[in-house]
């Protein structure tokens, strides 16, 4: 079934759904809360359907502002395609974004790291799984990166999406897009605008940056990525995304195996226009399942 | 403030947080907020705007649940024997039901935002639990004035020529989709393309407004000034004038805020307003309810 139908399905229930579609119902997901009180993480729990079970529990890690409301019907679908290839799947938010307790501008990469491995081990708990691997898109795979090199049991597989490598070059993007919506969005160009400090921004498309974060992402380069603790890894480079060739080096300087995919979707994740769009691109969905399923 | 995560509705397929107040603020009397998907973002709403009022008002004394309508977000799909609208309408009952059951509350208050509004009108329409209703950049009624700041400010966004252009493509399909449904002897209230995109008349509004006033409902419209369709504070007065309802609403204007809030400053201003709102609706059914124990006592 195509996402552009799926889409069409959301927005007109009454149209009636393939035969095939309808016989494939989604697999059971659960909403949970876990962690220590008034610090709980929110996350869907995906059980594996079907007959093929890999006794693998996938964890995906969400992007940063906007770009986690924009990707939150993709990471849906990515999670209902991983858990009807066999896989257990923990789709959660970070302290402080979504669901999860906590205030936006109370977050920092520290403590999105931990979350990532809190959310791994209670994935490997609820999976009883012996094997976990992470998904990380944008901010999301460089937190997840940062994150494998301090858990207790690192990712089997780590696969990366347009991971953000220059902290600075990101932080431009956002104040961009900030910018550029501001200005579409008010109609009138001559209107006041919040003012966007070029060396300090302190929002970025409705979400607060606070100095915490700003300083966390401002130190990520390639040199992040240096100490990645994984089997393998694949990297998905979209059109326009910071190159990651310098990563798939580095990691297999490291002797870890790395694929990287390159995909025609180009997405526009920085943009507070999801409120009439959702982003569901088939091509990248399809290769980081088929990704996960090729890995024994 | 605690919260707890929950599938629930018909076989568990809708998903919601509720957020409930600190123990020693708990009552059953008063009203429990709904809140739910602003257009297809899922229940956290814009830049996390539900999230945050849910938790401003769990402060307050007042019980919420921020929920994904069937088919959006987390939750399952929609039934396909349902209509959206009838679909959106058992959603937000089962919201409620599932409200009543934790927190106790036995009246609601729901904020629409976009076009969350109607559906949150529909239910309005149709239970009586419902005791307040915000309506956020729903309908939108023009006037000679807004017409006219419309097309200055597309001029000034797009050029003359460009406007012109669109505003005659936009009229041509207008009068096209109004002759196709003549030779189909469609009704537009049988289509439910037509039920996304098209508002009730004016008349017809104030109409039904009317009646959930009568119901004691506490309806607020509340506008942003994003500029295009919506562009002056009178607008919604002088459209709706001598249909003797403005003075039955609560209004806000909120000029500098955009239909998103993106801007930090501006969802600050319109959650305050919201938590205001409620919190005076929540006072007044406390009262009443505890004026009825009194006397049945």
């Amino acid at each position: 079934m195509s996402d552009a139908w799926m889409v069409c399905h959301i927005l007109r229930p009454s149209i009636k759904p393939c035969p095939i579609y309808r016989a494939k119902q989604p697999p059971p997901v659960k909403p949970i809360r876990f962690g220590a009180p008034a610090r709980q993480l929110f996350a869907m729990f995906h059980t594996p359907s079907g007959t093929v079970k890999h006794g693998h529990a996938v964890v995906l890690c969400n992007p940063f502002g906007q770009e986690a409301i924009r990707c939150h019907r993709m990471l849906r679908i990515l999670g209902e395609r991983l858990a009807a290839a066999g896989f257990h799947v923990m789709r959660f938010d970070y302290f402080g974004t979504g669901d999860s307790d906590g205030d936006d501008d109370a977050i920092s990469i520290k403590t999105w790291i931990d979350n990532v491995i809190q959310a791994s081990d209670e994935a490997a708990r609820l999976s009883g799984s012996h094997l976990q691997s992470w998904f990380g898109l944008r901010l999301g795979a460089t937190v997840a990166a940062l994150a494998s090199a301090r858990a207790r049991t690192p990712p089997h597989h780590l696969i990366l999406w347009d991971p953000v490598i220059g902290g600075e070059h990101y932080l431009g993007e956002l104040a961009r897009s900030h910018f550029g919506e501001t200005k579409l969005l008010h109609g009138k160009p001559a209107r006041p605008r919040a003012p966007i400090a070029a060396n300090r921004p302190t929002e970025a498309l409705g979400f607060p940056l606070s100095h915490a974060i700003v300083d966390d992402i401002r130190l990520v380069s390639a040199e992040t990525f240096s100490t990645i603790q994984t089997a393998r890894s694949t990297i998905l480079q979209s059109p326009c995304a910071e190159d990651t060739a310098q990563i798939a080096t580095r990691l297999r300087a490291m002797g870890v195996p790395v694929d990287t995919i390159r995909i025609d979707t180009h997405v526009v994740w920085a943009s507070s226009d999801a409120m009439n769009a959702a982003i569901v691109p088939t091509e990248p969905l399809l290769a980081i399942v088929n990704a996960f399923a090729a890995v024994p | 403030m605690t919260e707890h995560s929950i599938n629930f509705g018909d076989h568990g397929g809708l998903v919601g947080t509720i957020c409930l107040p600190h123990a020693d603020r708990q009552g059953n009397a008063g009203i429990g907020k709904i809140l739910f998907n602003a257009g297809i973002l899922h229940r956290v709403g814009p830049h996390r705007i539900n999230v945050r009022l849910a938790r401003r008002l769990a402060r307050r004394g007042i019980p919420s649940i921020r929920f994904d309508l069937s088919g959006l977000g987390d939750s399952a799909r929609a039934n396909p024997r349902y209509t959206f609208e009838r679909q959106a309408v058992a959603d937000l009952q089962a919201a409620m039901d599932q409200l009543e059951t934790i927190a106790g509350v036995k009246r609601f208050s729901i904020l629409g935002f976009c076009s969350g509004g109607r559906n949150g009108y529909a239910a309005a329409a149709e239970d009586e639990r419902i005791k307040g209703l915000i309506l956020y950049d729903t309908y939108t009624y023009s006037t000679i004035r807004s017409r006219l700041n419309r097309i200055t400010l597309l001029i000034e966004q797009q050029g003359f020529f460009k406007t012109i252009r669109g505003t005659t493509r936009r009229r041509t399909a207008q009068v096209l989709r109004a002759c196709s449904r003549l030779l189909s002897q469609q009704s537009s209230k049988d289509s439910e393309g037509d039920w996304l995109q098209n508002q009730p008349s004016r008349e017809e509004f104030a109409a039904r407004l009317h009646h959930l006033c009568d119901r004691a409902v506490r309806v607020a419209v509340m506008y942003s000034g994003e500029g295009v369709d919506y562009n002056y504070r009178e607008q919604f007065a002088k459209a709706m004038a001598g249909l003797g309802i403005i003075e039955r609403l609560d209004f806000a204007y909120l000029p500098e805020m955009d239909h998103t809030a993106m801007q930090l400053a501006e969802q600050s201003k319109f959650m305050d307003w919201i938590e205001s709102w409620t919190v005076q609706l929540h006072r007044d059914h406390t009262v009443n309810s505890h004026q009825a124990d009194a006397l049945v006592s």
